[in-house]
């Protein structure tokens, strides 16, 4: 199949495609706003962790999660702007390269939540270049980094292989898709409250 | 305890040395402190205990990050070596050494400082079980008048 998919201009479409069937043995974080509600609209799953605050530091997080947890995957969608904000972590992964981490950056170029002024990968007033993530994933020295384009480009062969690279490619694995900054329905995380988050979280996680 | 990370000091240099030269251990060196609240915290949900070894100018650059075991009751523990309050040379060391134990409170992180090199190892260990016994954040400061002033030579 080369057909390819409009329907996932859809964020959430997207990420429910990668989702399908989803093994008991992957763990998802979420960096808060966009990226949060996001993952939320398709259930609270009890592997989901969904930050709402702390911009940032999803992604050390989820490093840290991989490091304790070697069976399982862990799969970090991340939004452009959290990561902009923490981009020395990428530095920090590369240096012990976890092979069950994969990260996802949904790249929709702006700030959503606030407004949606343009980020670093959104592209410039005065024309400058925008900053390409995957480019910065590889400088880093993670090899496994890759743009895959605006989700509307991708085919039923490219997001089959993208749900390949996330679940079981061995990792540091990080790809960056271009979507719609789009305001969809609101949908909340199984709590905002940290503590019972978090126990929900890692009682399922350490069972 | 097996996950150390760090943004390395002076003063944690012995202690980073001997936990590279532990293969059980793994020690992961920062680009920025405030990654090493994140990394400690997702350690934990993972089942697995971490800590940070900073410095206290590196307070400052966690504190945001802090909201984050302090809103889900993640177990924290930093040890912190103290600059900028005794003999100190360096003049931009002072703001962070005399504030660092004031944001570290201001952001729910219960301090124990050592002055005394034979306290340090019981106090980690308190810091420790505190932090895990009651879900809090700990950090144990080690004075710079235990650790000495750092000496800048010109010409050295």
């Amino acid at each position: 199949m080369t057909e390819t998919s409009p329907e996932l201009a859809d964020r959430r479409a997207l990420l429910d495609t990668l989702l399908v069937d989803r093994p008991d043995d992957l763990l998802v974080v979420s960096s808060l706003g966009t990226t949060t509600w996001d993952l939320s609209s398709l259930g609270n799953h009890v592997n989901n962790f969904c930050f709402v605050g702390t911009m940032g530091v999803t992604t050390s997080f989820a490093f840290g999660l991989a490091l304790a947890t070697p069976k399982k995957r862990v799969l970090l969608l991340v939004g452009d702007g959290d990561l902009l904000m923490g981009l020395g972590t990428l530095a920090t992964i590369s240096g012990s390269a976890p092979t069950n981490l994969a990260i996802l950056v949904l790249d929709n170029g702006v700030y959503r939540e606030t407004g949606s002024q343009p980020t670093a990968t959104g592209g410039h007033r005065n024309g400058r270049p925008a900053t390409d993530l995957a480019a910065v994933a590889d400088a880093c020295g993670i090899e496994n980094a890759v743009a895959v384009g605006p989700a509307t480009a991708l085919t039923d062969q490219s997001i089959d292989t993208l749900r390949v690279d996330l679940r079981s490619t061995p990792g540091p694995v990080v790809r960056t898709v271009g979507v719609t900054a789009e305001k969809l329905p609101m949908a909340f995380p199984y709590s905002f409250d940290g503590v019972t988050a978090i126990n929900r979280f890692r009682s399922a996680v350490i069972s | 305890m097996t996950l150390i990370t760090h943004v390395p000091d002076g003063g944690h240099a012995q202690l980073i040395t001997r936990c590279d030269d532990e293969p059980t251990m793994d020690v992961i060196t920062l680009t920025t402190e405030e990654e090493g609240v994140g990394i400690v915290c997702g350690a934990w949900a993972g089942g697995r205990r971490g800590v940070l070894l900073m410095q206290s100018s590196g307070v400052g650059n966690t504190v945001n990050a802090l909201a984050l075991p302090n809103a889900c009751r993640v177990p924290f523990l930093s040890i912190v070596t103290m600059r900028g309050e005794w003999g100190e040379f360096i003049p931009w060391q002072v703001p962070m050494g005399l504030a660092a134990p004031t944001i570290l409170e201001a952001m729910g992180v219960q301090t124990y400082r050592v002055d005394d090199g034979d306290r340090v190892g019981s106090t980690v260990e308190a810091a420790l079980a505190m932090a895990h016994n009651t879900r809090g954040s700990a950090a144990v400061l080690l004075s710079q008048s235990l650790l000495g002033a750092k000496q800048f030579e010109e010409g050295g």
